[in-house]
């Protein structure tokens, strides 16, 4: 009987916390699958921005034909060919590949060169330049959006067809807030062993201002509020135990879609934080957080921010 | 529903970063980073790079690669602390080939000729090192880039 129970007890707060999202209801209604169109354009349109903005100088290939760096897995075959147009070759790969995507999003050719060309260039730049997790999640996003159906044609009733879209929209939210909460989990996971053996953990007074005092230290560098943080320890461990809590729930806001907003903002809020104290830009990540979370297809305005609250983890338990 | 296995595959790809080994940060390049900063940098141990000879002539106090803007054109590469990183361990491991290949990537790409250097751990308390500047050196080993 007991064990029956807990069955039972594990499965309701599952059903109630972790139930999938109706996308048919959703594609049933009108302004949905117009928004992800509108945000998968955005996408797009951002790639190819990005495309031609990381050195944009960068046709003297000397980086790559003078070095006797092994390259990361994608570009294993730079070496193997003329590295001078190897790098020709990925650049422009990535330029129109994004641009065909930015004007024929709905072409899966186009995506697919799009993420073909992303994922070279990314690899191409952390091989020779500097690892940046930042396109982590883009090359991720870029791969889940091959998959989206075509609705160039559909029929307006075609609510399968739009049902599926939104799930391939979903599924790139999911994929960003996943690694959030992760790293949280890491965080956690690590405190407990730390905190056994009498050491620094996350949940530490000077938590925040030991790894912001690593980072300037290992670059060399300095910010505008890592000093203070450093100085005064206490300042900086309200904001980060703050971020491990928004990142251990972020997973949540694929299950309650009314928070994908503000979990948004929490999250560019905290890689400001990121930038002004580690000096981490994490740009990229901000700009596709922006995209896909501040305006998603989701979003019900009718819900009030009382409502919105209410659904907040530990928020809402002391709101009822 | 093969969005939703791809999902699941991600999330095992993920958490298989757990079984790499603690050198690789955790990490796969292009898909996963989710395991930086887990632990707290109460005590430090770092390979670094530190500088004592430049041009035939011994330097007045070590420098840190890091900090040797003007002997090195690229002090705050991140290839070339994730260089001097994998050049440690592999010292470390005794690994003669590996060494002498990182060794030879680490010089071409980084660092100018008539350099004398050692590869080093050092360890620290970051927010004692970022006030008094004070590391301890555990382990170094000396190299001197060619004149020519």
């Amino acid at each position: 009987m007991r064990v029956s129970v807990s069955y039972n007890s594990i499965g309701a707060f599952l059903k109630r916390n972790f139930q999938m999202p109706d996308f048919t209801a959703y594609a049933r209604q009108p302004v949905p699958i117009v928004v992800a169109q509108y945000l998968v354009r955005f996408f797009y349109i951002a790639l190819l921005f990005i495309s031609m903005l990381l050195f944009p100088d960068w046709w003297d290939t000397s980086f790559v034909t003078q070095s006797t760096i092994a390259p990361f897995w994608p570009t294993s075959w730079v070496p193997l060919v003329n590295p001078t147009l190897a790098v020709y070759a990925i650049r422009l790969l990535f330029i129109f590949g994004a641009t065909a995507a930015a004007i024929f999003p709905e072409n899966r050719l186009a995506r697919i060169f799009a993420f073909l060309g992303l994922i070279e260039f990314v690899s191409l730049y952390m091989s020779f330049w500097k690892i940046d997790a930042d396109f982590y999640p883009w090359v991720a996003v870029s791969f889940l959006l091959i998959f989206l159906p075509s609705l160039k044609e559909v029929d307006v009733n075609d609510v399968e067809s739009k049902a599926k879209f939104l799930l391939a929209l979903w599924a790139s939210q999911t994929i960003i807030v996943l690694g959030y909460t992760m790293g949280a989990v890491g965080k956690i996971v690590h405190s407990i062993p730390a905190f056994w053996y009498g050491q620094a953990h996350s949940f530490s007074i000077d938590a925040a201002a030991l790894h912001i005092a690593d980072r300037l230290l290992t670059t060399n560098s300095t910010s505008v509020f890592g000093p203070m943080v450093i100085e005064y320890p206490l300042l900086g461990w309200p904001f980060f135990v703050g971020a491990i809590y928004l990142m251990f729930f972020a997973i949540l806001t694929s299950f309650r879609l009314p928070l994908q907003r503000l979990v948004g903002i929490g999250l560019i809020l905290y890689h400001i934080a990121a930038y002004l104290t580690m000096n981490i830009g994490f740009t990229a990540n901000v700009l596709l957080i922006a995209i896909l979370f501040l305006n998603s297809p989701f979003r019900d305005s009718r819900i009030s921010w009382r409502e919105i609250l209410a659904q907040v983890p530990l928020l809402g338990w002391i709101m009822k | 529903m093969y969005i939703i296995a791809l999902l699941i595959i991600y999330v095992v790809g993920g958490l298989a970063t757990r079984a790499l080994p603690a050198w690789s940060d955790k990490s796969i390049v292009p898909f996963y980073s989710w395991f930086f900063f887990v632990d707290v940098p109460e005590y430090v141990q770092q390979s670094a790079l530190i500088i004592h000879e430049y041009d035939g002539e011994q330097l007045e106090g070590p420098i840190l690669f890091q900090n040797a803007l003007g002997i090195v054109d690229n002090p705050r590469s991140a290839k070339a602390r994730e260089l001097i990183q994998r050049l440690r361990k592999s010292l470390d491991d005794g690994d003669v080939e590996t060494s002498r290949m990182l060794r030879k990537q680490l010089e071409d790409n980084f660092l100018p000729l008539c350099l004398g250097y050692r590869i080093a751990t050092i360890a620290y308390n970051p927010i004692e090192r970022w006030k008094h500047g004070t590391y301890e050196v555990l382990f170094e080993e000396e190299f001197n880039t060619s004149c020519e």
